[in-house]
């Protein structure tokens, strides 16, 4: 079956769990540039399995789909669980709380993927400095334009709580990128909108990406 | 909020050819797809071996070749990449076992890499991870210092000596990695540590104090991360601590090292690696050649080593002959007048054997305990065959009398004659006097003059060393360019490759 640019993402997902490969195909290609993106700076030396798993765990996990808008928002949620559980396997097991810990914590050393701009570099840093959920938020909101609603899904909070999280994110960015001297060029003024700085700061800063 | 994305010029080469990497290699296990082979340049990307600091390192198969190497993706920008690509082409000469052989380099879509020798093996990180016998940590050690000696005779400096750059082949041979690729990199990353009070990658651990302080690296930088190295594989411990770069700095220029948790491997060669991790680059071994010759089991340099033995085997290659009653062909016999001069001039040819065989031991007893110049003085007196009088020479160069070598010297020119000479060890270079008289100059300070004398002599492996002892004091950027001329001559011979010297800077 031929999968032409309007066929939804919901009926080719339900078309590759009824078997067609080829829309399971097309799922990825339309997906993977996301997902891979979402991986990169939380586990770089590892991003090829992770991206990976999501792909076949979606197939897997469909009772989570239930909630979710849209099959990328479902994709980003099994992305997150796969990072948890990538996580746990590292710590042989011990729990983890990706409302405290950061992938800093989680995976220290220098891990981080391989770049040189410096400003680029602080920002990633600073990123991988928050607790994982926290980096989650900033990320897909403003990274990858996902709504309030559907951020909820993927955190698995109410979504009046989004909200909330999303400044305390912005608040802890900001912080963490004062620490350094090339962070400290990102911060922008001290009374600007925390949203209208961080949609800067992806616009100006994180630019979009190739091979989109 | 911004949906629109645009192609991005922005993403490093690096980052984007591995996500491309990444998508072919999952399109093809999970969707069975033909995938599309990556390619940098005309190398297709096999596998992904590891990543650094400075780039993605991957097996890659060469079509044109036909052949497996390694590839590395520069994590920087082709354009800021012109001082890499130099040092990298110069690399690419240099030709020593125990540096990584560097195919190519060149820029493809604006990536920067550099094609090497795929090794069968892992790092010194990983290699050191299993417990290893002292001999066998020692030879790895010395073989890693030859390594970055030979780029400092080529005026490449590594910048980044930690063991990560180190690879250990499946056939136990070490092989420095990246040399002069920390050029560019290093700076910036310096820069960020030294402004933050608070973290220091591991990496940095292994940093001179003049590039931690932000100066530029030279071959005495080279030197001291060689010994961290060396001092972390031999006691299993960094010899410095400290939580931030100041504090580390501190350590290194109080000197004040790290409490051991367990006895060092070999506290000798802990002790030579001290030196070479002195604050001032002044205090540290002139070059690395000094300071491998220190290094080397039982206190003496290499060369001389390889001699003694040579003449210990000439030794008893005579002591053989004579054996084989061929002894009255023998060169150079002819008793000192000493105790084994034989009164009655006909001796049996088995007791002459032996009895040269017995002296042989007796210094040999010497050298194993470090007694250098009474070897020379037992033999002056008991040296009465050419091996006997090489062992001499050996004893009497490393001997700290110097003037057991000057007599040792007159005694070979002495009893040998220009043919013996011409077809024997070339220990007796040693002899030279031009080298006899270089020695006296850097006794007396005379650095400059010495290194004169030096390059007026023949090139030989013995100048060679000496004139790397007359260039200790020496910062004449000319001398520079003739010792690496001279260096050139009397080892590999190749005059092409001479005009590497002209780039010292």
């Amino acid at each position: 079956m031929r999968h032409d640019p309007v066929t939804s993402d919901e009926a080719l997902y339900e078309a590759w769990r009824a078997g067609d490969r080829q829309a399971g195909h097309t799922l990825f290609e339309r997906h993977f540039d996301s997902i891979y993106r979402f991986f990169e700076n939380k586990a770089y030396g590892d991003v090829s399995d992770l991206v990976q798993r999501t792909f076949l765990g979606c197939v897997e996990a469909r009772d989570r789909f239930r909630g979710a808008s849209s099959f990328r928002t479902f994709l980003f949620a099994v992305a997150r669980h796969e990072l948890s559980a990538h996580f746990r396997s590292r710590r042989r097991g011990a729990v983890v709380d990706f409302g405290v810990s950061s992938v800093a914590d989680l995976a220290p050393g220098p891990s981080s993927f391989a770049r040189q701009r410096s400003e680029r570099a602080a920002l990633g840093d600073a990123l991988r400095s928050l607790p994982v959920d926290l980096q989650i938020a900033i990320e897909l909101r403003f990274w990858e334009s996902l709504s309030g609603p559907d951020l909820a899904v993927v955190l698995e909070v109410p979504e009046g709580t989004v909200r909330s999280r999303l400044r305390r994110a912005l608040e802890a960015l900001r912080a963490a990128l004062g620490a350094t001297a090339e962070g400290q060029k990102l911060c922008g003024g001290a009374g600007e909108d925390l949203e209208e700085w961080a949609t800067r700061l992806h616009d100006e800063r994180i630019g979009g990406e190739d091979e989109a | 909020m911004s949906t629109f994305r645009t192609p991005d010029r922005r993403i490093e080469p690096v980052n984007r050819i591995e996500r491309r990497r990444v998508r072919e290699q999952l399109r093809a296990r999970l969707f069975g797809a033909v995938p599309e082979p990556v390619r940098v340049a005309r190398f297709i990307l096999r596998r992904r071996l590891g990543a650094g600091a400075n780039g993605v390192v991957y097996a890659a198969f060469d079509p044109k070749l036909e052949r497996e190497v390694a590839v590395k993706v520069l994590a920087v920008d082709a354009s800021e990449d012109a001082l890499r690509l130099s040092e990298a082409r110069i690399l690419a000469r240099l030709a020593h076992p125990n540096v990584l052989p560097v195919y190519e380099a060149g820029v493809d879509d604006g990536a920067a890499y550099l094609v090497s020798e795929l090794v069968d093996g892992g790092t010194l990180r990983e290699w050191l991870a299993t417990p290893r016998e002292p001999p066998e940590l020692m030879r790895v050690l010395l073989e890693i210092g030859r390594g970055i000696g030979a780029g400092h005779q080529r005026a490449l400096v590594h910048r980044d000596i930690k063991p990560e750059n180190v690879l250990i082949g499946g056939d136990g041979r070490a092989r420095v990695a990246d040399f002069g690729l920390a050029a560019v990199h290093l700076p910036r990353a310096l820069a960020a540590v030294t402004q933050s009070p608070t973290s220091l990658p591991g990496t940095m651990r292994y940093m001179a104090p003049e590039q931690l302080s932000g100066e530029r690296a030279d071959p005495l930088s080279d030197q001291f991360s060689f010994c961290v190295l060396g001092y972390e594989a031999l006691t299993g411990q960094l010899p410095f601590g400290g939580a931030s770069a100041p504090e580390l700095l501190e350590s290194i220029r109080k000197g004040s090292y790290l409490p051991l948790a367990r006895p060092a491997v070999d506290a000798r060669a802990v002790a030579v690696l001290k030196r070479g991790l002195r604050a001032a680059s002044g205090a540290r071994y002139p070059t690395m050649d000094a300071l491998l010759s220190e290094l080397e089991p039982g206190p003496r340099p290499i060369p001389l080593r390889r001699m003694l033995v040579l003449a210990v085997i000439l030794a008893a290659g005579a002591a053989l002959a004579a054996g084989l009653a061929l002894r009255s062909d023998a060169p150079v016999i002819r008793a000192t007048g000493g105790e084994r001069a034989n009164p009655s001039g006909k001796a049996e040819p088995q007791g002459e054997a032996r009895a040269e065989q017995e002296t042989s031991l007796a210094a040999q007893r010497l050298t194993q305990a470090g007694r250098w110049d009474d070897c020379s003085r037992y033999l002056s007196t008991h040296a009465n065959t050419e091996g006997l009088m090489l062992l001499w020479l050996g004893c009497a160069r490393v001997a700290t009398d110097p003037m057991e070598l000057e007599r040792a010297c007159a005694a070979w020119f002495a009893r040998t004659s220009d043919g013996d000479r011409a077809s024997s060890s070339p220990l007796w270079q040693e002899c030279s006097p031009f080298l006899l008289r270089a020695r006296q100059l850097a006794r007396a300070g005379e650095f400059r003059a010495c290194a004169e004398t030096v390059l007026a002599a023949p090139p030989s492996p013995i100048g060679n060393i000496q004139l790397a002892r007359c260039m200790a004091a020496v910062t004449d950027k000319e001398l520079r360019r003739q010792q690496c001329v001279y260096n050139f001559r009397s080892t590999s011979g190749d005059p092409r490759e001479e005009s590497v010297c002209d780039t010292i800077q």
